[in-house]
């Protein structure tokens, strides 16, 4: 167990250097940041002078280099358009993001698997056709249009919520739902297929023969099996979730870090699309492992992978 | 046609979801007959007749059926036109992401060992690096472009593909004709291209189906984002991104069409997908 | 089944929940209280912006500035040139040095009285923008005294007080001696003391802005208690929440939002003139082989468009325009204005040898990343034989091209946004792909060494003639920046226009009571 540990952390390290190396290179192509903040017809002293205090004028490895010296101490360099080191912007931003996409997943996950479970039990009814076609209708809408419609609907017509920002439990409520209805089809169909294949197992029939109550055996032996692969399938998507808050973020003016960073990508800032996009990969990559040894632990089988 | 082939195609037509069927090829038949379809010029308009509503609306007219955008043209024709380009974008990106993906996913899975590993990291960091963002990102860098979307769109997806190829190959490995194969003494690229890549064909097909109303989502946010596809080519993320205003603005024509359009393509692409899933292969549930 | 009635059972908790959790939303729908203005703005702050020293050119940079701080001269509902912490200035005839008076009796937030050491000091510790520039013609400021300061330059510098204003530099905006040495240049950035009618409360950069009203302003206090800056990207979001009453002016709402606001009867609608002019520049001008090089075929390219259908749809309230210079500077020149006629635009084709028309290479339209506009003008120029290529690039890109001058061949719209038309020329003879003929350049050699004000309005006229006589660029139009005003906004807040498009001077705007 502990080898594996140590080999799935070293396959981490080696992830995340990998990460850095494509993100340095992306942001460095392309036309000279420098140009972007200096007044126009602005001489080449001038420009040089810029580029001085933001290292461009060195070598590429040697920037490189520099920028690896520097993330470690959590340093990410100062933005070009703000003013303020990055890692100040990043964490101020931070809360919002993750209030957005924790929540969006409650969300998700709470009609996803309410759906998949009504489904797995054969019910007919209006419920569960509804559920359904709700989860399906979620994954054929871009989620800033759904995001539109919300205004238009909750915002502008009924007067019932705050149409954008940051602030209160009422200004979460449509971006959350906007970015988590996408995923609920996914949880729906995961946890319908999973539950039966469960429910069918040698397993459950035991518990039955006991004498267990018909919701403890659902409930507490089936479901719970039967949702570790939900819960897999939810930390792969929290990436898709992460990238999709963007859009979202714009339509709301939600000020997380998709927005950031799309502000970054625009201004050639790209000492924070770096810090930002770098950020979300280690915390995706340290997730999976987590879920990794999770998973190594329920079931022995995996750690000889 | 021998009678052979016509049962066969009886017997396949009984069993796909038919309407998600037929609504897909209607929609490709549409992006090849374009340009007998369409009314107008999709992409020049008269700004004097902008934003009129479709025909049967007050203020509407029957030359414009679906009525005019912003800049005067024609919401049919851009319809039309844009399911050639939706169409286009989505399936160059998904066969390059399957090629790419699945090449990387069997040379990882047959050859083993560092070669395993080597593709394998690239792979998880390609996962790990938000989409969108990413994307964003190598848009605003490469340029706008119909062709620079295909490529980040292609050089994005390609991780699911490999993972899964990578699995299966992995399971085949060890199955006994390929072990057959193997002591004939077949060569290693015969074996793969021969033996492997026919039997992961089936999962690649699965996971392309429902990759693509990915695909087009994403390039309706990029697009969204200004970073897609890039005006004036009709587009239907680019109609919903340059209506959106519209909506609450009582233009919904605007985009209505083109969220419908959009909606109808990916959720026939996703019926069709799940069916292939469940015909093909009861293994692949879990991919989600 | 038990689990069914459990579910059930739960479902309706669900739901009753939400229904009563509905009514505590009402709270929301509240419109701020009085004294308090929000303003839903598209534009990112900077912390950067928030120091005169490290301020850039754009105008929204001046939004901060207008807000907390003060200058020397600034642009005002008086004029250009208005007075401001500097009651009066003299210039020597050779242009060399220059010498402010100081307002007596002008606080700080923190309560320091400014002086003349603080003009001194904010003048040598400017980093932003040309300041290389200023810094290299520099030869000495000194305080004569507490309420004067001299100014020497090292050559006759005509220009200097140009240079002060917004769009130039951020040279003449004053800061306070004591505290930002005391804080430091990041204490400063972190919050700001100036001199301005508002004191700064808080930034989130890139979300919003915060201040409140400074009852010591030396022009008067403030009718607004506090003001409050969103930074809303989204234009859809943005008129929402005016429509909702969430915030009271909302800023850029073009094509189907214009449309959309004109519809509304609750929100007026407000077109700042924002100060920049759009020109398509044919830059294949240049290269001898171009058919651009023939000025018939130039003059043929502004004939085609119509200028007024593009202004009704893109940018209401703006004309047309023929020049490039700014209502109100004294030393622009304005033609009459060019008539549609796609008819002699085509014999003026013929006649220089394009009978057919020509493919005229690649246009990139870059506009603010509002590119209708240029669409359209394709399709008028295609509709007179005039074939383009529309390439979008995003700015950044653009002025990476245009500075290394790749561009050579291309047509592009470009937008001087330089407060006067002696910056605008500037620009437009300076870029990497840009050109310029002969006689010209040598005018505005002299132009630029020369010191007498009646010289310098007679040889830039003069330059301005040939310009249009050429025409070296197609004029297009001014541009605005349509706002939703809503009901608690009194009057109009833009009073310093064209140049400051966005509510200034803020001490000026009220509430209706």
């Amino acid at each position: 167990m502990k080898r594996y540990i140590i080999r799935r952390f070293i396959f981490g390290i080696v992830v995340v250097w990998i990460v850095s190396v494509m993100i340095f290179l992306a942001t460095r192509i392309g036309p000279d940041p420098a140009l972007m903040i200096a007044s126009p017809g602005a001489d080449e002293a001038e420009l040089n002078s810029i580029r001085d205090r933001f290292g461009l004028n060195e070598p590429l490895p040697v920037q490189y280099y520099i920028f690896i010296k520097k993330a470690l101490r959590a340093d990410f360099g100062e933005s070009i358009y703000y003013g303020l080191p990055v890692a100040d912007i990043v964490w101020q931003r931070l809360p919002a993001t993750l209030m957005l996409v924790g929540t969006a997943k409650l969300i998700s996950l709470g009609f996803g698997i309410l759906a998949g479970v009504l489904a797995a039990r054969r019910r007919t009814g209006w419920t569960n056709n509804f559920l359904r076609w709700f989860s399906f209708l979620g994954l054929s809408m871009p989620n800033f249009w759904i995001a539109m419609l919300l205004i238009l609907i909750f915002s502008v017509k009924l007067k019932l919520l705050p149409t954008g920002g940051y602030g209160t439990f009422w200004h979460l409520l449509m971006p959350a739902f906007s970015l988590g209805w996408y995923f609920s089809a996914g949880y729906t169909r995961l946890t319908e297929s999973s539950l039966l294949q469960v429910l069918n197992s040698e397993y459950i029939k035991l518990c039955r023969v006991k004498g267990l109550t018909e919701l403890s055996v659902v409930g507490k032996h089936g479901l719970k099996n039967a949702l570790i692969p939900v819960v897999t399938l939810a930390g792969m998507n929290v990436v898709l979730m992460i990238s999709g808050a963007v859009a979202v973020e714009m339509v709301f003016a939600w000020p997380g870090l998709g927005l950031l960073m799309y502000h970054g990508a625009i201004y050639r800032d790209f000492n924070v699309v770096q810090a930002v996009i770098l950020f979300i990969s280690v915390f995706m990559v340290f997730m999976n492992l987590a879920v990794d040894i999770l998973y190594a632990y329920l079931d022995p089988r995996i750690r000889y992978d | 046609m021998n009678p052979e082939t016509w049962r066969w195609i009886r017997e396949i037509w009984s069993r796909v979801p038919k309407v998600a069927v037929i609504i897909l090829l209607l929609l490709i038949v549409t992006a090849f007959c374009a340009d007998f379809l369409a009314l107008h010029d999709p992409e020049i308009g008269d700004p004097r007749q902008r934003l009129l509503p479709p025909a049967w609306e007050t203020g509407g007219r029957w030359t414009f059926p679906l009525g005019t955008d912003t800049m005067g043209r024609d919401v049919l024709s851009r319809l039309i036109y844009g399911s050639r380009v939706s169409l286009l974008v989505a399936f160059s990106a998904v066969i390059i992401a399957g090629c790419l993906g699945t090449f990387l996913g069997l040379m990882a899975g047959f050859f083993g060992g560092w070669v395993d590993q080597v593709i394998m990291r690239f792979t998880d960091a390609w996962l790990s690096i938000p989409t969108v963002m990413f994307g964003v990102l190598m848009a605003v860098i490469l340029g706008p472009g119909v062709w620079n979307i295909v490529i980040i769109l292609g050089g994005t997806f390609w991780s699911r593909y490999a993972r899964v190829v990578r699995g299966e190959t992995l399971s085949m490995k060890t199955r006994d004709f390929v072990q057959l194969a193997r002591i004939a003494g077949c060569g290693k690229s015969r074996i793969i291209w021969k033996h492997i890549l026919p039997n992961v064909f089936n999962s690649v097909i699965t996971l392309s189906s429902l990759q693509i109303g990915i695909v087009i989502v994403v390039e309706a946010s990029l697009t969204f984002l200004g970073v897609g596809v890039p005006p004036p080519k009709p587009a239907w993320g680019l109609m919903l991104s340059e209506g959106r205003g519209g909506l609450l603005a009582g233009y919904w024509w605007l985009i209505v069409f083109p969220g419908v359009a959009i909606a109808l393509l990916v959720t026939s692409f996703n019926v069709i997908g799940d069916w292939l899933r469940r015909y093909l292969d009861p293994f692949y549930r879990n991919i989600g | 089944m038990e689990i069914e009635r459990i579910w059930r059972s739960r479902k309706i908790m669900f739901l009753t929940l939400l229904v009563i959790l509905q009514f505590g939303s009402f709270a929301v729908s509240a419109a701020p209280p009085e004294g308090i203005l929000k303003q839903a703005i598209h534009w990112s702050f900077s912390s950067d912006w928030l120091d005169p020293a490290t301020g850039s050119f754009p105008i929204p940079a001046y939004h901060p500035l207008y807000l907390f701080h003060d200058a020397l001269l600034k642009p005002m509902p008086e004029g250009l040139y208005t007075p401001s912490l500097a009651e009066s200035w003299t210039t020597s005839p050779d242009a060399r040095v220059y010498e402010f008076k100081i307002r007596k009796g002008v606080k700080f937030h923190n309560g320091d009285f400014l002086t003349a050491e603080d003009v001194v000091f904010s003048f040598l510790r400017y980093k932003g923008s040309l300041a290389k520039t200023i810094h290299g013609k520099l030869e000495k400021v000194e305080a004569v005294g507490p309420y004067s300061v001299r100014v020497r330059f090292k050559e006759p510098f005509p220009e200097f007080l140009e240079f002060l204003l917004p769009g130039a530099t951020t040279f003449g905006w004053i800061v306070p001696k004591k505290y930002v040495e005391k804080v430091g240049d990041a204490g400063f950035k972190k919050h700001p003391v100036g001199a301005g009618p508002y004191k700064f409360v808080e930034i989130v950069p890139g979300v919003k802005l915060v201040g409140e009203a400074f009852d010591d302003y030396w022009r008067k206090v403030p009718h607004i208690k506090r003001m409050e800056f969103y930074n809303i990207p989204e234009p859809a979001t943005r008129l929402a929440m005016v429509k909702r009453g969430e915030a009271d002016i909302a800023t850029l709402l073009q094509g189907v939002f214009y449309e959309d606001l004109k519809k509304t009867p609750s929100l007026r609608m407000l077109a700042p003139l924002s100060p920049v002019r759009w020109i398509a520049y044919p830059a294949a001008q240049w290269d001898p082989k171009s058919p651009w090089a023939d000025p018939r075929v130039r003059l043929a390219a502004s004939l085609a468009i119509d200028r007024q259908t593009l202004a009704d749809v893109h940018m209401p309230g703006c004309g047309p325009v023929s020049s490039i210079g700014l209502e109100g500077d004294p030393m622009a020149v304005d033609f009459p204005p060019y008539p549609y006629d796609p008819e002699k635009a085509k014999k003026l084709l013929a006649e220089a040898g394009y009978p057919k028309g020509f493919s005229a290479g690649k246009f990139y339209p870059y506009q603010g990343g509002y590119w209708p506009y240029g669409e359209q003008i394709a399709t008028y120029w295609k509709a007179v034989g005039i074939t383009v290529e529309t390439v979008l690039l995003d700015k950044p890109a653009l002025l990476a091209m245009r500075e290394g001058g790749k561009m050579k061949g291309g047509i592009f719209i470009d937008n001087p946004t330089s407060p006067t038309i002696g910056g605008r020329l500037s620009t437009l003879f300076s870029g990497g792909s840009y050109g310029n003929y002969p006689d010209i350049q040598t005018l505005w050699e002299q132009y630029r060494k020369e010191t007498s004000p009646k010289g310098r309005k007679d040889l830039i006229t003069r330059i301005q003639k040939l310009i249009y006589e050429r025409t070296m660029w197609i004029p297009l139009t001014s541009t605005n920046s349509p706002a939703a005003i809503g009901p608690r906004v009194k009057g109009n807040p833009y009073r310093i226009q064209p140049l400051i498009w966005f509510t200034a001077p803020f001490e000026d705007v009220e509430l209706v009571h």
